[in-house]
């Protein structure tokens, strides 16, 4: 947790987000052709390689800095997000939160990362795509239910640290990140790179079928 | 937002409660009653259709696949959305994610809106702003039970999203040069706003049968405002009486794209600005009374001016004009309209020119080729229009708010969209450029060529519309990706050409007065669907939209890169130094043009290339609407097939009459093509069929039109009727002008890519 964070424990300006995201970073984003993730994430319609209902790709790629391109879902959409000059994936929720603010941030972190892991296990044109685990992106596109105000990243900062407590063994540093105005980014950095499959299997996912391949 | 905690503690829970005090009253109690109305129609309470009709009146809209089923390429699947069984209009699942159409009059922002724009995109939608093609902002993947706090939030800033869709007066648009225009009459910036305020909620604009558009105009000679292909156009006027100037409009009715595009008709050579709003009052009463309320495809003003006569409307309308009583708010705005709408964040103090040195030596090439092309110099000394460049019209929320950033700096309040999907940022201190060049870098969008073959126009197409057709989107990526690098060193001629792209007949993407037009149409070889775009030629953008081009020819999609490269070569090969494309396509020929293309127009068997059956940026075979049934794979060509490609030539050949001037050749030519693709169809169904065009217009109402075998899920029969309307005006001996003319050409065109959509059809029945 960064010092940087003072919480004022008796007034409260969290409130539970519907919308949040979570991106992975990837290692090698010059490696990453993002337009060979169109047919992918067509692919991944069709098998339902996702929890949820994932409806449509859209091609974002001529956008500087944007998504890139989309996996659309009615929970919320996947995308190649490159976003603060950090290209990653990032499951951004929508619709459909449950819970208290930690239970939410959870899910997302999970769906997240089950995306992460669907990826790296794809053969593209680049090789697979690896990612760093020790490191998240948190985004809370609420404003009203996170505010991005110093008490908001404070109290947002200090949950978060708590959180990832189990995912990165103890020691978890939460800095805010983002330009002025936009909505409340933390970004998490572990103690140590735990792998995506062990980060996979903190998170919550069952191990899966095939392995998933070396970092 | 509060940065204290003790006040946070506070802090609202809705955004309702959060807002109270910052929303204007009417539109808060607006946006209430359609919260209520969501609820209401949730409940039960509401019919689907009417419902419906109250959400786009909102400017919340379908998307493609809210009908709730997908085909993803192997298949058409259920997409089973959460609330299963509930709708938002017919056939529209509750749960889709929709569209939602922000109005922007004349397309003017303020800093402050932007932000609060940036942030509901990334709030409720996919976190992209789309900038149209009618000076608006469209959200998509937006739920609709987001739009009532999506609104709050516009609102609190001066935004609504009131009848932006809907039986009403659209968005009314205008130059996003007005004011500062060094060509303009005058400024048309506060006429725009005026008609805006007062048509908006009017009790007689409500009950029309079709929508209504606006624009306004500073010059004539310039695309400016598109005056000539709206419903009401105004191009500024000054006229001298008694050494007085008096302003007015030249003002035309009845201009409007879609499937058959209408030039607009002079209503007035000079409207006095005081008449400008009771006459636009007038009108709107006499198209409620007397337009189409049915039939859909007829109701536009458009229709209703061509059915009456310019003479018989302007008679009711000045009949009408006559009756309304005085109303303060026709004149009360005239106080203000030679006042700036807008002006300098800071006068000018260092200077008037350009510092022609860049910050980084990295971007000195770039610079120049931007100061070139994406500054204009205003009629105010010292000052510039900077013309950003926005890719396909889409921006993401954080460029959105470094955009802000940016006029808060260099410009203040004076930020337009404009029509070819830009921004403009007006009053730039020319000392300033460099510095904003290097600003807008560090949100990706200090690119240049607005305005070149590289900066083209596409509507959403088959990315998110239910009508589209074919990929716009995609063929618009593998253009602007083919040109963006190229572009400075292509010949002036051809760099300044303009390029835009529908995903279907409606023009959308407003390829008709492109100088190269495509729109999305599909065809079936060998037993595929084969997306593809006709080419249109002959459109011309200037003199406020002042021609209409026609289509060539159909090329498949995958060919259509190729198909421009020869076009644009064959431009610097034999088009004359000054000519116009406009006038070189007129002197070529559309045959020449034709005969340039005719071998793109196939393409390899399936096994061999499939590609070629799947459209731009999807790797989905290709397929008509997510239609239910798989593809007849192994299909040979068809007795209709030869048929229908029968008429299309045919169709080519009255296009050509009519470019020479033939109209009355060209009108019976076109009517003989449209009964050779219902022929082609009706005799499938009946071997019997002789060729008099009695018989064969009433074999295709038995078989085709009555069994509705021939409709459109979307367009229903319209271009069926186009048939019998025009067999109808032959039965009557009705003349033939050259406006009816060409408009015969447009609907035998759409009647045979009807006819070849039904046929598509009529296979995959049989195949099941």
């Amino acid at each position: 947790m960064s010092a940087a964070f003072v919480v004022d424990s008796h007034a409260s300006v969290l409130r539970p987000p519907e919308r949040i995201g979570v991106k992975l970073v990837l290692r090698d984003p010059e490696r990453f052709d993002r337009k060979a993730m169109i047919p992918v994430f067509h692919r991944w319609i069709q098998d339902a390689a996702l929890d949820g209902l994932l409806i449509d790709v859209h091609d974002y790629t001529h956008v500087a800095g944007g998504p890139g391109v989309m996996l659309i879902a009615h929970e919320g959409h996947v995308r190649t997000d490159e976003a603060g000059g950090e290209l990653g994936l990032e499951f951004e929720r929508k619709r459909g939160a449950t819970g208290d603010f930690h239970a939410r941030v959870w899910d997302t972190l999970k769906r997240a990362v089950e995306a992460a892991v669907t990826l790296s296990e794809e053969p593209l044109p680049g090789g697979p795509a690896r990612f760093f685990s020790d490191r998240l992106v948190f985004r809370f596109a609420d404003r009203l239910a996170v505010p991005p105000t110093d008490a908001g990243a404070a109290e947002a900062g200090v949950a978060l640290a708590a959180l990832l407590s189990p995912v990165f063994d103890g020691g978890t540093a939460v800095t805010r990140v983002g330009g002025e105005g936009d909505p409340l980014t933390l970004r998490a950095q572990g103690l140590r790179d735990p792998g995506l499959q062990v980060l996979a299997e903190r998170v919550g996912l069952a191990p899966r079928p095939r392995p998933v391949a070396a970092e | 937002m509060s940065d204290n905690p003790a006040q946070a503690e506070a802090s609202p829970e809705t955004w309702r409660d959060a807002l109270y005090d910052r929303i204007p009253e009417q539109l808060g109690r607006e946006i209430e009653v359609f919260e209520g109305q969501i609820h209401q129609k949730r409940d039960g309470k509401l019919r689907d259709e009417v419902f419906a009709e109250m959400r786009l009146r909102k400017g919340v809209y379908g998307q493609r696949y809210d009908n709730g089923r997908r085909d993803d390429g192997t298949r058409v699947r259920e997409l089973r959305f959460p609330n299963d069984g509930l709708f938002k209009g017919p056939d529209t699942h509750w749960d889709a994610p929709g569209m939602v159409r922000i109005k922007v009059p004349f397309g003017a922002m303020t800093t402050a809106q932007m932000d609060v724009l940036a942030e509901v995109a990334e709030e409720y939608s996919d976190g992209i702003l789309h900038v149209t093609t009618r000076q608006d902002i469209q959200l998509h993947f937006v739920h609709l039970e987001d739009t009532p706090d999506l609104m709050r939030r516009l609102a609190a800033v001066g935004i609504t999203t009131q009848e932006a869709c809907g039986n009403v007066v659209r968005n009314v648009t205008a130059c996003h040069l007005a004011g500062v225009c060094t060509t303009e009459t005058f400024d048309v910036t506060r006429y725009a706003d005026a008609a805006t305020r007062f048509l908006l909620g009017h009790p007689d604009t409500q009950e029309f049968g079709r929508k209504v558009k606006l624009a306004f105009s500073g010059c004539a000679h310039l695309a400016c405002g598109l005056a000539k292909m709206h419903d009401i156009g105004g191009i500024a006027r000054i006229r001298s009486v008694d050494g007085r100037e008096l302003r007015g409009f030249e003002f035309y009715v009845g201009g409007g794209l879609g499937a058959v595009p209408h030039q607009a008709k002079l209503f007035d050579e000079f409207l006095p600005e005081e008449e400008l709003l009771p006459t636009c009052q007038a009108i709107a009463r006499v198209f409620a009374r007397l337009g189409e309320k049915t039939a859909r495809a007829r109701a536009r003003l458009k229709f209703l001016v061509a059915k009456l006569g310019l003479e018989e409307f302007k008679r009711l309308v000045l009949e009408e004009r006559a009756k309304l009583g005085d109303d303060p708010r026709w004149t009360a705005f005239l106080a203000h309209v030679h006042g700036e709408y807008d002006g300098p964040l800071a006068q000018l103090t260092n200077g008037r020119h350009v510092d022609r040195t860049p910050a980084t030596e990295a971007s000195a090439g770039t610079f120049t080729d931007w100061l070139g092309g994406n500054t204009l110099r205003q009629k105010q000394g010292g000052y510039r229009v900077v013309v950003v460049t926005v890719p396909l019209g889409d921006l993401t929320s954080v460029q959105m708010r470094g955009l802000a950033r940016v006029a808060r700096r260099f410009t203040g309040d004076a930020v337009r969209a404009t029509v070819e999907q830009n921004l403009a940022f007006r009053w730039v201190r020319e000392a300033d450029l460099p510095a904003i060049y290097e600003a807008l870098g560090e949100v990706g969008l200090n690119d240049a060529h607005a305005g070149t073959i590289a900066d083209i126009t596409s509507c959403p197409g088959t990315d998110t519309c239910k009508l589209g057709i074919s990929a716009s989107r995609g063929l618009a990526r593998v253009l602007m990706d083919r040109f963006g690098n190229t572009v400075a060193d292509l010949d002036e001629r051809v760099r300044n050409l303009n390029v835009k792209i529908s995903g279907c007949f409606n023009s959308c993407g407003q390829h008709h007065v492109a100088d190269i037009g495509f729109f999305g149409v599909s065809r079936r070889i060998g037993g595929y669907h084969v997306p593809h775009f006709q080419v249109v030629l002959g459109g011309q953008w200037g003199e406020n939209a002042g021609a209409y081009g026609l289509a060539v020819v159909a090329v498949p999609s995958k060919h259509v890169p190729t198909a421009l490269d020869r076009i644009t070569a064959l431009f610097v090969q034999e088009g004359a130094q000054d000519d116009s494309f406009q006038a070189f396509v007129a002197r070529l020929g559309k045959p020449r043009f034709r005969a340039l293309l005719e071998d793109l127009r196939t393409i390899p068997e399936h096994e061999d290339a499939p590609d070629f059956y799947s459209d731009w940026g999807d790797p989905r075979e290709y397929s008509i609407g997510d239609m239910g049934v798989g593809e007849c794979a192994g299909q040979v060509v068809t007795p209709v097939e030869f048929g229908l490609q029968a008429a299309e030539r045919e169709l080519y050949e009255a296009q050509d009459r009519f470019d020479q001037g033939d109209s009355g050749g060209a009108a019976d030519i076109a009517y003989g093509a449209m009964l050779l693709a219902a022929r082609s169809l009706a005799r499938d169904l009946d071997e019997t069929l002789g060729e008099a065009p009695d018989e064969v217009v009433q074999a295709f109402r038995t078989h085709l039109w009555d069994t509705k075998r021939f409709h459109d899920r979307f367009a229903g029969g319209k271009f069926g009727n186009y048939l019998f309307r025009t067999h109808t005006e032959r039965g009557n001996g009705s003349e033939t002008n050259p406006e009816r003319a060409r408009q015969s050409v447009e609907e035998a065109q759409l009647f045979i890519e009807a006819a070849y959509s039904c046929h598509g059809r009529m296979l995959e029945e049989a195949a099941v």
